[in-house]
């Protein structure tokens, strides 16, 4: 709420007009949810966002940030075009199988770097991700322009893939990769929830040394985690490349579509519930479908939604931060010294 | 140096309290911690709180310091009522107190700590040298030794407590609290601190020190107050008393020794009967945090069937022992022996299978996930058992409903809604489930650390019940605690610590508070 009143504010002084505002959110959420196209643009758009929400979720459940999930979607939806591109001749769903496969595997090796560095060598998450992802973003970028564009082929990009994953209806561009995400984050929400594997990851993130001293493996559950997430952030670049629209090629900048980043913010706005994921995407694909429809209406820069999803953010992150409650050491509770008056006196000389 | 706003020191200031704590009371549920309490404190002495653990000690401190506001009573000072709402107030005011536990910021050095919150500064940037020099005056004219650009982290445990005292006088504090300030003091830094009051008191100050020494409130003392369950049963000058009755104040009966400690005990038993180890420590020498030897070739055992204590002033590789022995920290050298098995390299998980049970000290951190739900902190653990997991890996959470109703009817934790987290329990409830969880698991070696830490005496007394009545089915139960008295009244040995070495095993009948001081300390070679 207060992000879409302070977007307001931007944007009546970018289009220095007092009734911009309400024109641009009519035409935003008309883009977002107008009718059954916008809502096929908004879903197709939330779709990526599931995959990497659920991603970016399942490690902050351990107690690890994944800033690195952009990179592992890129090298995943590389290696699902490299599989698709290379064994064109098998059966279309063999292929296809093989090539969410080997996504996840890409993606899950990509996350599992960090998290090794973390558990053996003690290099931050956070830092080590961000790096992999300069790696991944320039690797990718080099492959698709280099050795693996297509022969004589627009420049920019690899050939087309063998196989892809077929539209749910021929009238609106959903394929699908909308179940495949759909599916993916209630098995990641049920899991954790009633798993062993889900206890022991939230008994890592949120109390480490009381799940190490239960024996539990900090630095396992952690290395399960990541690359979970990273094999999910991965499968989420598999379903964008292989779906019938848009890509069906490994395009150069496939880094920086932003879906691992807006996946983290999907994440931090779902807070405590995988559920939460599924509204969480919603809005992002929302704003982001909207905003191409408040452009071409009102003119509105599209970046005003980047700032309001900016603010939008900051707004749940402050919660988080004025919601955490504060651990109290236990000597500031009164009763240290208590003695009820009903207890017998000791026994003196009873020693 | 006296702070400007300090009273003279004159006749009239001598006989009339700067500070006075009158009818104060302290009511926690249902208990009467403090029942209408008097305490005078006069200006240029020092005042001595004695009593039992439990009796109210630290809580009256708490009031006198804004840390706890009394359910009934006013703090007057200089004859006027105040209100103290918190530390800040009370500091304000002209109060300071030294905790038992210090709170210091171990990077910054000393003069950074002590003018922390009101910083020597100098246009925008901190005036460091301004700073030290100040400290460094205050250090001198008040007798406490210290370096004012030395890293706290680094100094001893003795000058972090003068770091922590100097704080105080830094904030013009006209009456400084102490609680049991000797506790973590080697003796010769002990006859440093008292020398160090004498001289506070000297210039017109007020100590009060909370203590379990009688001796140490002959010696250092010019009045002496003595609570009993929260009412005060004396108030006078030292000079008018004298140990015995002292003593027999304490505890409430006339003619009782100085060294007389509150159990309820079963008489304990000598451990001889069951003869055979079930834990054993062969010459472990383990690492701390920082890399330093924590434990030195250290060999102990503990039978089945006996409570072992292990005493020792507060780092004295007391928790790295422990936790070598838990699996959370390596051995360097030497090995961990459960029955006739060594388990040295075994994983957390696999000593807790084979029958090893643990109380941490930190509950809140080691023993409890606190934004768990109940009955998902009751298996912690265990969460892999058949019992509460499925073949397919999933939980059977109506066994865990199940088994945290049991266990909080057996071991009465009280609070226990259904959803509700770990958090919302009260420390003692928090300490009755971990202790319903630990021996579910039926174990050979039960290892308690400050179990009673924070605990208040009904939920103290629990713990003491259940841990007798675990020694009492054969278990073998390792004790470690700060708390010396708590040590004595459990324990069928006490093992003492010192260094990272073990100095001495004494028997229940030869550990008294004076042999196993002594060897705390190392006044007396084992």
């Amino acid at each position: 709420m207060v992000a879409l009143l302070l977007g307001a504010v931007i944007i009546a002084l970018a289009q220095k007009s007092v009734t911009a505002p309400a024109e641009a959110y009519s035409s935003l959420f008309r883009g977002a949810f107008g009718d059954p196209s916008a809502w096929s643009n908004t879903l197709a758009r939330a779709m990526p966002l599931l995959l990497t929400g659920a991603a970016v979720f399942v490690a902050l459940a351990a107690g690890l940030f994944n800033i690195g999930a952009e990179g592992q979607l890129s090298v995943g939806g590389l290696a699902a075009a490299v599989v698709g591109i290379t064994f064109k001749s098998l059966p279309a769903p063999l292929l296809l199988g093989l090539s969410l496969l080997a996504a996840m595997a890409a993606g899950a090796a990509w996350g599992y770097l960090p998290a090794y560095l973390k558990v053996k060598r003690g290099a931050h998450e956070v830092i080590t991700a961000i790096l992999l992802n300069y790696v991944a973003q320039n690797t990718t970028r080099y492959l698709a322009t280099g050795p693996l564009r297509e022969p004589g082929g627009a420049a920019g990009q690899t050939a087309e893939v063998g196989a892809t994953l077929s539209r749910l209806s021929p009238n609106y561009d959903l394929h699908w990769g909308l179940v495949i995400a759909a599916v993916a984050v209630a098995l990641t929400a049920v899991a954790l929830r009633r798993t062993v594997w889900g206890y022991e990851t939230r008994a890592v993130g949120q109390g480490p040394g009381a799940a190490e001293a239960a024996g539990i493996s900090v630095a396992r559950v952690q290395i399960n985690a990541m690359l979970i997430s990273g094999a999910l952030a991965g499968l989420a670049g598999a379903v964008v490349i292989l779906g019938e629209v848009p890509f069906r090629r490994f395009p150069s900048d496939f880094y920086g579509s932003g879906y691992g980043f807006d996946g983290l913010a999907a994440a931090l706005l779902a807070g405590g519930s995988a559920w939460a994921l599924f509204p969480a995407a919603l809005l992002f694909g929302g704003l982001a479908s909207g905003a191409e429809q408040m452009t071409f209406d009102v003119g509105t820069p599209k970046q005003i939604v980047s700032v309001v999803q900016a603010i939008l953010i900051i707004a749940v992150a402050a919660r988080l931060v004025v919601r955490r409650p504060g651990n109290r050491p236990v000597s500031h509770t009164p009763g240290s010294e208590v003695i009820p008056p009903s207890v017998a006196a000791p026994e003196p000389g009873s020693l | 140096m006296p702070p400007a706003d300090s009273t003279p020191v004159t006749p009239s200031s001598l006989l009339a309290p700067a500070v006075s704590l009158q009818g104060i009371t302290m009511v926690f549920g249902d208990v009467l911690a403090l029942d209408r309490v008097d305490l005078d404190l006069i200006p240029g002495t020092r005042h001595a709180v004695v009593g039992e653990n439990g009796a109210g000690k630290s809580t009256l401190m708490k009031v006198l310091f804004g840390l706890l506001s009394p359910t009934a009573g006013q703090v007057r000072i200089d004859g006027a009522p105040r209100r103290l709402h918190s530390p800040a107030d009370a500091i304000a005011l002209g109060i300071g107190m030294v905790q038992q536990h210090f709170d210091l910021i171990g990077p910054l050095t000393v003069a950074e700590n002590i003018t922390l919150g009101s910083e020597v500064v100098s246009g925008p940037f901190l005036d460091r040298a301004a700073a030290e020099a100040a400290v460094g005056r205050l250090a001198d004219d008040s007798g406490l030794a210290i370096n004012p650009a030395a890293r706290v982290e680094t100094l001893s445990v003795a000058s972090q407590q003068r770091v922590e005292i100097l704080k105080a006088l830094y904030r013009k504090a006209r009456l400084v609290i102490l609680d049991e300030p000797t506790a973590v003091l080697a003796p010769s830094e002990a006859r440093d601190l008292w020398e160090a009051t004498e001289r506070l008191a000297s210039e017109g100050r007020t100590v009060v020190f909370i203590t379990h020494k009688l001796e140490d409130v002959m010696a250092h003392a010019d009045f002496v107050t003595v609570l009993r369950r929260g009412n005060r049963v004396l108030s006078k000058p030292v000079a008018e008393t004298d140990p015995g009755e002292l003593a027999a104040a304490m505890v409430g009966v006339p003619g009782a020794s100085a060294s007389v400690h509150a159990t309820d005990a079963a008489p304990p038993r000598t451990g001889a009967e069951r003869p055979v180890p079930v834990l054993a420590l062969r010459n472990l020498t383990v690492r701390g945090q920082r890399g330093e030897v924590a434990v030195r070739n250290a060999s102990l055992e503990v039978r089945g069937g006996e409570i072992l204590g292990l005493a020792g002033v507060d780092g004295s590789g007391q928790t790295e022992m422990i936790e070598a022995i838990i699996g959370l920290r390596p051995s360097e050298t030497g090995s961990v022996m459960l029955r006739e098995e060594e388990i040295t390299h075994f994983s957390v998980a696999r000593r807790r299978k084979a029958g090893i049970g643990y109380v941490p000290e930190d509950r809140l951190h080691r023993a409890l996930v606190l934004s768990f739900s109940l009955e998902e902190n009751a298996i912690l653990g265990r969460q892999r058992d058949p019992e509460f997991a499925s073949g397919s890996g999933f939980l059977r959470l109506g066994a865990m409903r199940a088994f945290l109703q049991e266990r909080a009817s057996t071991f009465d934790v009280r609070g226990t809604g259904v959803g509700k987290s770990a958090r919302a329990l009260s420390g003692g409830n928090q300490q009755k489930l971990v202790l319903a969880r630990e021996l579910s698991r039926r174990p050979a070696v039960l290892i308690a650390s400050q179990p009673t830490r924070g605990l208040d005496f009904g939920a103290s007394a629990f713990v003491h019940r259940a841990l007798r009545a675990e020694r009492d089915r054969g278990v073998a139960v390792l004790v470690q605690s700060l708390d010396l008295a708590e040590v004595l009244s459990l324990s069928d040995r006490v093992a003492v610590m010192l260094g990272g070495a073990i100095v001495g095993v004494v028997s229940h009948a030869e550990a008294t508070e004076e042999s196993i001081g002594e060897l705390m300390t190392g006044a007396r070679g084992a």
